[in-house]
């Protein structure tokens, strides 16, 4: 490549790979007004800049008004001739072609008098004038080019020709090393625009294909047209914010480096504004942008930006800012691109808006030329590492059906919808994303707005269908809800309606999950993952909400509730909510593991108070079971069938004897004695004692000991302080004689240990209605709401204050004890691996109440099996 | 106006021709061709651009070449600095001075009338007819 000379047109040189090879003919070939003396003319100038002295003959054109000619783009000529460098000979063909082949030729004797490197000759057109037969003009013109190159000039000859057939059939292209074709062609707009192509270049590679040719200020311009190149896709670092908070949400977190965003939206839907706000945020924060416009000027662009608040005046001074404004009318766009790549070189651009592709249409491009362009320039900015916004008009103002008529959204890596909505008589903004490689992107819409601080998106139209067709209509959300008990059932379904009536788009339909935690655990599990859930709240058990937060499938809350408003919540359930510094889940409901009793039965057998330990349980139950007229009374009852009941009722047993499954320090816990004791009780309630019915174990559903407790078959019954309050009404015949304790301790016990229990609501992320479910979520934890749900035999509230609140303690004077017990309840998530070892104290538990394994067998399989989970 | 441009007027140019031929020399100074060729250039009649080029090379203005042994003559600028002076003054006069110009012309009409109703009439360079 050190070898070519360079034309002194830098696009040119391009399209030749390097220039041309010295001692070479070059044929510039044009209809009249294409450029061909001057692109001559700059290759003689540009010789004579690097030590190459040149010539020019003119066989027609005055040498004075080609001196006057190029004085326009700075050259001149009378300068260099005056220095030595250049002599513009005003000759005819014949005695050029005489001066340069004879022993004594005075145009022979100049070249090497003056050491000439480069000559033009303007233009061969005219050696017909010498030539009487074709066969004699092949011979003249056959003779001049070697003659040039034995003078070991390196030439460029021009010739006229009448049109584009003309191309491709004169001898002279066979005789040239090099061909150059120029035309000058009138587009779709009817603006002429200047081509030119590189036909032949003999031993070198070169570009193919018609490429822009402007004579500019400074002489000749060539714009090759950019091939596809391969462009660097993937970019570390973290997303580019737009600059809009909601817009990066969104986005799930901002804009991928060096991805290409279409922004697609009808006029006067906010698109330019999101452009700005994508450049100004960018170079604010270092990363400095390109705002390429063509109907905008940049001050009215500037202006627009700083009336949104963004100092794109500074920004702009200090570089970092570059508003770029090219007419739609006269555009080149191989020119533009030109212009594009060397302003984002100079300043370091790393975000780039073109607004709008929709206006490089009108530069005469067909559909597939704009489509060729907006993938090169894509190609162009992505080898920058730039990432790009390439706005579009859609030409409807509602509804729609295409985002560009140029399918131009299968080259970008995003699209950005933007559309104007019709709602309730009011026309209201719309943005979705539509497309995001390699993104986990909100898929609604939002509605946006736009105010003197710039553009706003706000959450998601909900309860509506069909907003981006132009054809809304209402639809159901589904919202669900725990209920523990019958009445609780109801007023939760009077709580739904309520917020109903001031959600007026929702139509909610309520979700009542499984009694049994582990089932509803699997249809929580199920919405969190699927790409879009029915269900707009996800309940979250405590004792499983760890993984769901895991699972990365729940829509953030942090700024759902105020700090005040959250510090109301018992803090070990408001902090199971959190993951990894963020709110997930906000607690709706608190329970803990109670020991329920009959007062009334138990004056009436001469008992002050309810049991304390164990061995108190086993007398206290046997001694009203056995003295009781009623035949059927039940002694016991614990959770003892194979769910997650039954490792709380273990769990309880094995804390109030002073055992653990690990202990503090991290060592393996289910120390032996205690372990034993609390395995041998359990079972010797139901094979021993006979306080507990056998066929508990094989519970169907959960809900058995409960009933039998409310219908008032049963003494003891260890469960939730819910089942309390379900005895509270009306109709049940132990209404008012139900006390609450906490768990009996055992032998080695000191203290009454309990476990934590509750439920929070979290939103998944496929949520269809996720601002709804976040309302729903707010008016569900509401401490007025969840009061209302104490004062009416609900469960617990998770508000701290409610359990000294005079009205609730009026309602039920237990609250009072039920908070001592729940601050010093115990989180079964402090278990490592807490999901697999409850699995396996259910198995092993459950075999033991069935008899069919003894209590130290059960211990070596619960120690061994928790040591393998745990790794202990 | 300078004495030597005047003298140039009368002895040399002689005639409109002339001083076209002269004119353009000093402003295309590289030029290298025939009379034919000259001719087409300036749009004038070949004899008469000949009997003018002969007149310059006589004044020392232009040098003449023969070529092709003889067959034809072609002309190019004097290489004596002396000649490009005398170029550029006469161009001066007459291109950037008005009334030098109109100087010249009388020059020319007194030197046409003196030399007979023979010669051609035509157009000055301004636009003046006799």
């Amino acid at each position: 490549m050190s070898e070519l000379i360079s034309t002194g047109i830098e696009g040119l040189d391009v399209l030749l790979a390097g220039g041309l090879r010295p001692g070479t003919c070059a044929l510039i070939e044009g209809q009249p007004g294409t450029g061909k003396t001057t692109i001559g003319s700059q290759f003689v100038y540009d010789g004579c800049n690097h030590a190459e002295p040149g010539i020019i003959v003119t066989f027609e054109e005055f040498p004075e008004q080609i001196y006057a000619d190029v004085a326009k783009f700075g050259w001149d000529l009378r300068e260099l001739e005056q220095r030595g460098l250049l002599k513009v000979i005003c000759t005819s063909p014949d005695v050029f072609l005489e001066e340069l082949s004879s022993a004594d030729g005075i145009i022979d004797a100049m070249i090497r008098e003056m050491g000439a490197r480069r000559i033009l000759v303007d233009s061969v057109s005219h050696l017909l004038q010498v030539a009487e037969t074709p066969k004699e003009l092949r011979s003249q013109v056959y003779g001049m080019f070697n003659g040039l190159k034995r003078a070991g000039l390196t030439s460029m000859l021009t010739k006229e020709i009448s049109g584009p057939d003309s191309v491709g059939a004169a001898f002279e292209e066979y005789m040239a090393d090099t061909v150059i074709n120029l035309v000058f062609e009138i587009g779709a707009d009817y603006y002429r625009r200047r081509y030119i192509e590189v036909l032949k270049c003999r031993g070198q590679n070169h570009f193919y294909g018609k490429h822009t040719l402007k004579l500019g200020s400074h002489g000749a311009e060539v714009y090759p047209r950019r091939a596809d190149r391969p462009a660097c896709m993937h970019q570390p670092g973290p997303p580019l914010s737009t600059g809009i908070d909601g817009l990066d949400d969104m986005l799930a977190g901002g804009i991928k480096r060096g991805q290409a965003i279409l922004v697609a939206g009808s006029a006067g839907v906010g698109k330019t504004s999101l452009g700005l706000s994508f450049a100004c945020a960018g170079a604010a924060a270092g990363e400095p942008g390109v705002y390429v416009s063509f109907q905008e000027p940049p001050d009215a662009l500037a202006v627009l930006a700083e009336g949104f608040g963004m100092p794109a005046e500074r920004l702009q001074r200090e570089n970092k800012l570059s508003f770029m404004h090219f007419p739609p009318v006269h555009l080149r766009t191989d020119e533009l691109m030109a212009q594009l790549e060397r302003r984002v070189t100079e300043i370091g651009a790393q975000r780039v808006v073109i607004d709008s592709i929709t206006d490089l249409a009108l530069a005469g491009q067909d559909t597939r030329r704009l489509r060729e362009t907006v993938y090169i320039l894509c190609s162009m900015l992505k080898q920058h590492c730039v990432t790009s916004m390439l706005i579009s008009e859609v030409p409807e103002l509602f509804g729609q059906s295409y985002v560009t008529s140029e399918h131009i959204s299968i080259i970008a890596d995003g699209v950005i919808l933007m559309k104007y909505v019709e709602m309730e008589s009011e026309i209201q903004r719309a943005i979705s994303v539509l497309k995001m490689r390699g993104s986990d992107h909100d898929k609604g819409i939002r509605r946006f707005t736009i105010d003197g601080s710039g553009v706003h998106v706000h959450s998601r139209f909900e309860g509506t269908e069909g907003l981006m067709a132009g054809r809304t209509r209402p639809v159901s959300i589904t919202l669900s809800v725990r209920s523990f008990t019958e009445i609780d059932e109801h007023h939760n379904q009077e709580l739904l309606t309520r917020f109903a009536q001031v959600h007026p788009r929702v139509a909610p339909v309520s979700v009542s999950l499984p009694y049994n935690p582990d089932e509803a655990r699997t249809t929580v599990e199920g919405a969190l993952a699927a790409e879009t859930s029915e269900l707009a709240v996800a309940p979250l058990c405590l004792y499983w909400m760890p993984e769901m937060l895991e699972s990365g499938r729940l829509i953030p809350l942090d700024h759902l509730l105020a700090d005040d408003e959250l510090a109301e919540h018992i803090p070990e359930l408001l902090e199971a909510g959190r993951h990894d510094g963020r709110l997930y889940a906000i607690p709706a409901l608190a329970a803990c593991g109670v020991l329920l009793y009959r007062k009334d039965l138990l004056e009436e057998f001469g008992f002050d108070g309810p049991p304390g330990t164990w061995d108190e349980l086993i007398t206290q139950a046997r001694t009203i079971v056995e003295g009781s007229k009623e035949e059927e009374l039940i002694g016991y009852q614990f959770p003892a069938y194979m769910y997650e009941g039954l490792t709380t009722s273990f769990l309880q047993n094995l804390w109030s004897n002073d055992g653990d499954i690990v202990t503090e320090d991290g060592q393996l816990g289910l120390q032996p004695e205690q372990t034993l004791e609390a395995l041998t009780f359990m079972r010797d309630l139901i094979h021993v004692h006979g306080l507990v019915p056998q066929n508990m174990v094989s519970a169907a559903h959960g809900l058995e000991p409960q009933r039998d407790f409310i219908e008032g078959r049963t003494v003891f019954l260890t469960l939730l302080p819910s089942v309390a309050q379900a005895a509270q009404q009306l109709e049940s015949p132990v209404r008012g004689k139900i006390g609450i304790t906490g768990p009996p301790m055992g032998p080695h016990g000191t203290q009454s240990r309990t476990f934590l229990s509750g439920w929070s609501y979290g939103v998944p992320v496929g949520a269809r209605a996720p601002e709804t479910a976040r309302q729903f979520i707010r008016f569900m934890t509401d401490p007025q709401v969840q009061k209302e749900r104490a004062l009416r035999g609900g469960p617990l509230p998770t508000i701290e204050r409610l359990y000294s609140d005079p009205e609730v303690l009026a309602f039920n004077p237990d609250y009072q004890h039920i908070r001592g017990m729940l601050r010093t309840a115990r989180r079964r998530a402090d278990i490592p691996s807490y999901p697999q070892v409850s699995k396996l104290i259910q198995r092993h538990l459950y075999s033991l109440l069935r008899a069919e394994t003894s209590p130290e067998q059960c211990l070596e399989a619960l120690r061994s099996g928790v040591a393998e989970i745990t790794g202990r | 106006m300078d004495a030597r441009v005047a003298e140039f007027i009368t002895k040399h140019a002689q005639n409109l021709i002339g001083l076209d031929v002269a004119l353009f020399f000093q402003a295309n100074p590289q030029t290298f061709d025939t009379a034919e060729g000259l001719a087409r250039r300036t749009h004038r009649d070949v004899d008469q651009v000949r009997l003018a080029l002969e007149r310059l090379a006589e004044g020392r203005v232009l040098d003449v070449f023969s070529r092709s042994e003889g067959r034809y003559q072609c002309y190019a600028l004097a290489r004596d600095p002396a000649a490009w002076d005398l170029l550029c003054s006469l161009s001066e006069a007459y291109v950037d001075d008005l009334d030098s110009r109109k100087q010249i012309v009388r020059l020319l009409m007194r030197r046409r009338r003196e030399d007979g109703p023979n010669q051609p009439v035509t157009d000055g360079p301004d636009g003046s007819s006799n």
